[in-house]
């Protein structure tokens, strides 16, 4: 393997971490599988609303896609306006049940998925 | 190396129906009978506290004004802390102290089904005190319902 080969490969290994922003492709079927998620997202929310009428709020979600199998992992809230644990439980599997189709072969690390709960009626 | 920035995702907006107002601590969901308080037991043991007869009266109530509601699965729940089979057999027993009381409030043991999971159903993250509190539950699923009926009361 060359020398630049070689720098090539590692350059491109360490900026995998942030590889979002720079394949919009990969980013807007990221967005596409978060948003298939927003109907059992929608579901956890209308249940704990029953328990909870105050309920509402955003989430800032963080997550990982992993390069080898395209699992959305890793994720956690940057931001919990709710504050119920159920509902963050409930939203979290929910996230980690997704995958992309075509994994990528790197992993991409998302800093910010905003998620906006409130309720419909008043 | 800075991370570089990235383009913001849109905001995802979830809304849900919000119950009515109220005192109620009870609430007929489509698929469940949803109770915004804790059925309380003795700790350790299968014993219903006291203050949560008032709770399980409501319950009642919503089943009575409701015969379309013809299986109701009561779901006993725990968290993670101790032994997982203990939990089973614990929640089991709680599940089934809370049916015989709701069934000696006039309700059809044949509506009614008692079920512990033990610590197997988390809805919670049991890393956390609160989520442990939160998997510490008892759930009132619907497994079964007909069409809508009327209840006529007699005058």
């Amino acid at each position: 393997m060359s020398k630049h080969l070689l720098i090539a490969v590692l350059l491109a290994t360490v900026g995998g971490g942030c590889a979002t922003g720079a394949d919009p492709k990969v980013r807007n079927e990221i967005a596409a599988k978060l948003s298939s998620a927003q109907k059992p997202i929608g579901d956890c929310y209308q249940r704990q609303l029953y328990v909870n009428r105050k309920l509402r709020g955003m989430y800032v979600v963080q997550l990982a896609v992993a390069a080898d199998s395209g699992q959305f992992s890793d994720i956690s809230l940057r931001r919990d306006e709710p504050a119920d644990p159920v509902l963050r439980y409930c939203v979290i599997q929910e996230i980690a049940k997704l995958r992309l189709d075509k994994p990528t072969g790197k992993r991409i690390e998302i800093d910010s998925f905003p998620i906006k709960f409130e309720p419909s009626n008043p | 190396m800075p991370a570089a920035k990235q383009e913001p995702f849109p905001v995802m907006n979830v809304t849900g129906v919000r119950p009515p107002p109220g005192p109620d601590k009870v609430i007929l969901t489509p698929s469940n009978i949803a109770i915004t308080d804790k059925v309380q037991f003795e700790v350790g043991k299968a014993d219903l506290k006291p203050m949560s007869f008032a709770l399980l009266d409501e319950v009642v109530t919503v089943m009575k004004g409701n015969p379309q509601i013809e299986l109701v699965e009561i779901g006993g729940h725990t968290d993670i802390t101790g032994s997982a089979d203990l939990n089973r057999k614990l929640s089991q027993q709680r599940a089934e102290s809370v049916m015989k009381y709701i069934a000696s409030k006039g309700i059809a043991k044949s509506r009614l089904e008692a079920k512990g999971f033990g610590p197997d159903v988390p809805i919670a993250d049991n890393a956390t005190p609160e989520g442990q509190e939160a998997n510490r539950r008892v759930e009132f699923l619907i497994l079964k319902q007909g069409p809508k009926k009327t209840v006529v009361k007699d005058e």
